[in-house]
């Protein structure tokens, strides 16, 4: 049984600031497993950020305290290991940011950025090392031709053209396509992906979505796919867990899970994307919980159409049908109403 | 089309729900929090305490100076040059008058320099670079071109200049240097506005038809004012200074004046032997000029964090 | 509800002027660069009318020039007859009272250092509205009409979020009663959620106050949701126009194929609704040096040898207000 890339277990994390302590996240337990691509769905506050800091090894431990729970890696339970064996971790993560002007530095070609990542990544991340082959001419060549390498990978037709322009000078679509191939450059094991095609024209994020399916499938790649847009989910995504106010609510194949969704809130999304046959979508009533002081017992209980008592506690998550899962007292038995 | 009730505020009434209520949470208000913020950085906290004190001192003089005749015309030849002690507890001048009480009033006018001055220099200043920022073009050029040829001179140099044509006087200094001090806010406020033009506000006030002077005063302004108080502040002090500066050399406040730079000056041929006389004026204006500082860089840091 | 036109554009173009620098001692060279070339559009009282696109269509430029934000380089801009575009005499707070914009971002159009009553406050100032008592009024109702509690009004837009934000810059835009709303993505910057929920506002606003919207977005679930109309914009000019249910099922241009092709679908049933076409790999044709040509030439699936070598179609008119500009369709 080969170990799964990312393990969380019924996660807690709590953040202290100033006005108090903020339950950001409560009840998250996730899966992905080698080659495959899981989304994680949810609308803005859901905590779908900090669960990808986690991951990336940068969310700030203070103020965050992880509560309960554990976070696995790699097979590797993350609080038995050591700061510096943490950070060992982080060479296997890439990350593939929403934005990439927040990544590609405008000074610079996209040639020297994606030289100075791959060799970065050589030298281990050691400093000297680095210095040294940054400027040794034999290693520059040999890491240039990796990046027209990686850049042929992600469909760019023309690795040189793009090579030597400045990151200004690029499309979006292909300057997201770089963003790509820098990940890669690490060879990585994980590649978190938050929204990376949010900000694209809807024909480039097409074939910036099938460039994605094609790289996962070609480089064995496991993912974990940060998005608020359940149709893109269902492209890119093999299984999608539902976040609401720090919990993950539901999970299970995306197919699946749009066209009959368990949980309520997985339903309310699925009715408030307008359909294409017509109609006014339909809202869901109410506002995301106030973190310092939440609900007790299912945070989604204030908006939900189907409440009844038992929601006062926290609900259990339980087996579904066929690998899903959901949290939600309607589906256990003895609860319901 | 079917239409849903909706409502951002309270949850659509359901037969079976009984649900917690969902208590709005105790949070500081904006501006104690914005305090509590601010109180972070000591230092800046010490020079808010330096300043209040200076302030209290300065108002309070008349009444808890100890001999408050001193502050004019007072000779007291027994007491000349004495040291420090019980009853001059930072000694007396070269013509017998006490030291500690010439402090405190100078106090006085050391902050009403800083008040005038900045008063000046912001009035002039700030609109000046709004406007510069806003048009644009050749006004700009113009505008921003005259602020450079008055950055071009030092300041205490122009301010000299402009005390002996219009005759030294402690106002005439004030004025003066009021009026060389307004380029940086000009430069401030011209660099804010060029980068708030273009913010969807403006666009908004502009196509609603907002006049000129509204969209620049009352959209831009309020949201350049964060670097302009820092300026402010850490202005203050060196307005302070050159003020002490001027009067030393001669061409701002006269004796019997006590204004510390006067004081400073007129006290400095007893160095070394009568220290306290020059010293603890020194000391005063060296305290303010700092507590100013400070006040700014804890702003300046306060704002950065936003 | 008059079938007349009340918004039309006639043959606008908004160009600007772009300095190109050659490089070494050569002097620059100045082209033109045309956002929004030649288009025409009526947009009858009372429907809802969406304008879609992707970037550099356009349809932001165009939206502003309805709305007098700019002022077209060519044509004419006519609003319930008037013509609005030109006349130096006009008066732009009269003109507010007929018609507003929303602007994309709700976030960047409200001042941060003012407050929620301040902000709505500036139209009604603006027009004449002196009496405090009259403006408090006026906000207290609209606030309510856009299902925000009344003590918002002081709060910042900091502690909005933002649906809030959103339903401000909506009570804003309706504050002088105007008979048209233009708005420019009005939900891309918000949850899906509260989409929905923005939506439904609008709605309920547009037959409470019978308004006419121009409503630029590229997204085609929300143009179902909610327009009448739409026209499809590339490269700066209209590239097909008709009712939403026609258009949708049968659209026409090549690039309506493609654009409808390109959208991810959430559910099973809405896959069936979306045609299978492929786009050609491509960029947008340079606007310094725009072909004359069809301007979707380069990335067109179905384009033959014919559509090098004439002129870029005319926008023609098919039936029952259908209108393409392709030479195949």
């Amino acid at each position: 049984m080969v170990d799964p890339v990312v393990r969380l277990t019924s996660l807690r994390i709590d953040f202290n600031t100033s006005d108090g302590v903020e339950q950001v996240i409560k009840d998250v337990t996730l899966r992905i497993d080698p080659g495959e691509i899981v989304g994680l769905v949810g609308e803005s506050g859901c905590g779908k950020s900090v669960t990808a800091k986690l991951l990336l090894g940068i969310l700030p431990m203070p103020p965050a305290v992880v509560k309960a729970g554990r976070v696995e890696m790699f097979g590797k339970d993350l609080s038995t290991l050591s700061g510096a064996q943490r950070d060992e971790l982080k060479k296997f993560v890439a990350y593939v940011p929403q934005d990439p002007s927040a990544v590609l530095n405008p000074s610079f070609t996209v040639a020297s950025q994606m030289i100075d990542m791959i060799i970065w990544y050589e030298s281990d991340r050691r400093l000297l090392e680095y210095f040294v082959k940054r400027h040794r001419r034999a290693d520059v060549a040999r890491a240039r031709d990796y990046a027209a390498d990686l850049l042929g990978k992600v469909y760019i037709a023309d690795p040189e053209y793009v090579l030597r322009r400045y990151p200004v000078q690029l499309s979006g679509g292909m300057r997201q396509r770089v963003l790509l191939a820098m990940a890669l450059s690490g060879s990585p094991q994980l590649m978190i992906a938050d929204e990376p095609t949010t900000a694209l024209d809807v024909t480039v994020q097409k074939r910036t979505i099938e460039l994605l399916k094609d790289l996962v499938a070609r480089e064995q790649l496991a993912g974990l796919y940060i998005t608020h847009d359940l149709g893109v989910a269902r492209e890119i995504c093999a299984r999608t867990y539902v976040m609401y106010a720090g919990t993950t609510v539901e999970n299970g194949p995306t197919g699946p899970l749009l066209d009959e969704p368990l949980h309520p809130y997985t339903r309310g999304l699925v009715e408030a994307i307008p359909s294409l046959a017509g109609g006014l979508p339909k809202t869901i009533a109410g506002q995301v919980p106030d973190y310092l002081a939440p609900p007790r017992g299912c945070r989604f209980a204030p908006r939900c159409p189907d409440v009844f008592d038992r929601c006062r506690d926290t609900p259990q998550r339980i087996d579904s049908a066929a690998h899903r899962q959901v949290s939600c007292w309607l589906y256990d038995r003895e609860a319901r109403p | 089309m079917a239409m849903t009730a909706i409502d951002d505020t309270v949850p659509a009434s359901r037969d079976l729900a009984v649900v917690d209520a969902e208590v709005a949470p105790v949070r500081k208000t904006g501006f104690r929090r914005r305090l509590s913020r601010f109180m972070r950085n000591r230092l800046a906290v010490v020079g808010i305490a330096a300043l209040t004190l200076l302030v209290l001192v300065a108002v309070l003089a008349p009444w808890i100076a100890p001999y408050p005749d001193d502050v004019a015309d007072s000779l007291n030849f027994e007491a000349v040059l004495s040291p420090p002690s019980l009853e001059h507890p930072m000694g007396t001048d070269e013509v017998g008058r006490d030291v500690l009480t010439r402090v405190m009033f100078g106090a006085r006018w050391s902050l009403a320099m800083a008040a005038i001055v900045l008063a000046i220099a912001v009035a002039i200043g700030v609109p000046l670079g709004l406007c510069a920022g806003y048009y644009g073009g050749a006004l700009e050029q113009v505008l921003m071109r005259i602020t450079d040829g008055f950055s071009a001179v030092p300041a205490l140099v122009l301010a000299l200049a402009i005390t002996v044509l219009l005759g030294p006087s402690l106002l005439n200094a004030m004025v003066a240097i009021g009026l060389v001090w307004w380029r940086s806010f000009a430069r401030i406020a011209h660099g804010q506005t060029l980068s708030k033009k273009q913010e969807n506000y403006v666009t908004v006030a502009k196509s609603l038809g907002a006049s000129d002077f509204h969209i620049m005063f009352r959209e831009i302004l309020p949201n350049i004012s964060s670097p302009l108080f820092v300026s402010i502040s850490l202005n203050a002090g060196y307005a302070v200074l050159t003020g002490t500066a001027l009067s030393f050399l001669g061409a701002g406040a006269r004796p019997p004046t006590p204004e510390w730079g006067q004081m400073v000056a007129s006290s400095r041929n007893y160095l070394p032997d009568a220290w306290w006389a020059s010293l603890f004026p020194g000391i005063a204006i060296f305290i303010t000029v700092v507590s100013f500082n400070l006040i700014g860089d804890g702003l300046r840091d306060y704002f950065s964090e936003d | 509800m008059s079938a007349a036109t009340f918004l039309r554009a006639r043959a606008v173009t908004k160009a600007f002027t772009v300095k190109r620098n050659m490089g070494g001692l050569r002097a620059a060279q100045t082209t033109v660069l045309r956002a929004v070339n030649d288009v025409s559009l009526d947009i009858t009282q009372g429907e809802v009318f969406a304008i879609v696109g992707e970037s550099g269509s356009g349809k932001t430029t165009l939206a502003n020039l309805l709305a007098r934000v700019t002022v077209p380089t060519e044509g004419e801009i006519l609003l319930d007859g008037e013509e609005i575009s030109h006349s130096r005499q006009l008066d732009l707070r009269a003109l507010r009272k007929k018609i507003q914009i929303v602007f994309q971002d709700p976030g960047s159009s409200l001042n941060p250092r003012q407050t929620v009553e301040q902000i709505i406050s500036l139209p009604l100032k603006l027009s004449g509205m002196t009496s405090r008592q009259a403006r408090a009024a006026r906000i207290g109702a609209l606030l309510e009409a856009v299902h925000l509690p009344a003590d918002f009004v002081h709060r910042y837009p900091a502690s909005l979020s933002g649906g809030q934000k959103q339903r401000v810059n909506i009570a804003r835009a309706l504050a002088l009663e105007p008979q048209v709303l233009v708005l420019d993505e009005p939900t891309s910057a918000l949850d899906v959620s509260v989409q929905a929920r923005i939506l439904a506002l609008l709605m309920g606003l547009k037959q409470e106050r019978a308004l006419t919207y121009v409503i630029v977005t590229h997204n085609f679930g929300v143009v179902r949701a909610i327009a009448d109309r739409v026209a499809v914009m590339y490269f700066g000019k209209v590239v097909e126009v008709g009712t939403v249910d026609e258009l949708m099922t049968r659209p026409m241009h090549p690039y309506t194929q493609t654009l409808l092709a390109a959208i991810p679908a959430v559910r099973d049933a809405d896959r069936a609704l979306i045609p299978q076409v492929a786009a050609l790999d491509g960029e947008l044709p340079s606007f310094i040096d725009p072909p004359h040509h069809c301007s979707f030439y380069s990335r067109c699936p179905a384009r033959q040898r014919q559509c090098l070598e004439r002129a870029h179609p005319d926008l023609t008119v098919r039936d029952d207000r259908r209108m393409v500009s392709c030479h195949l369709a």
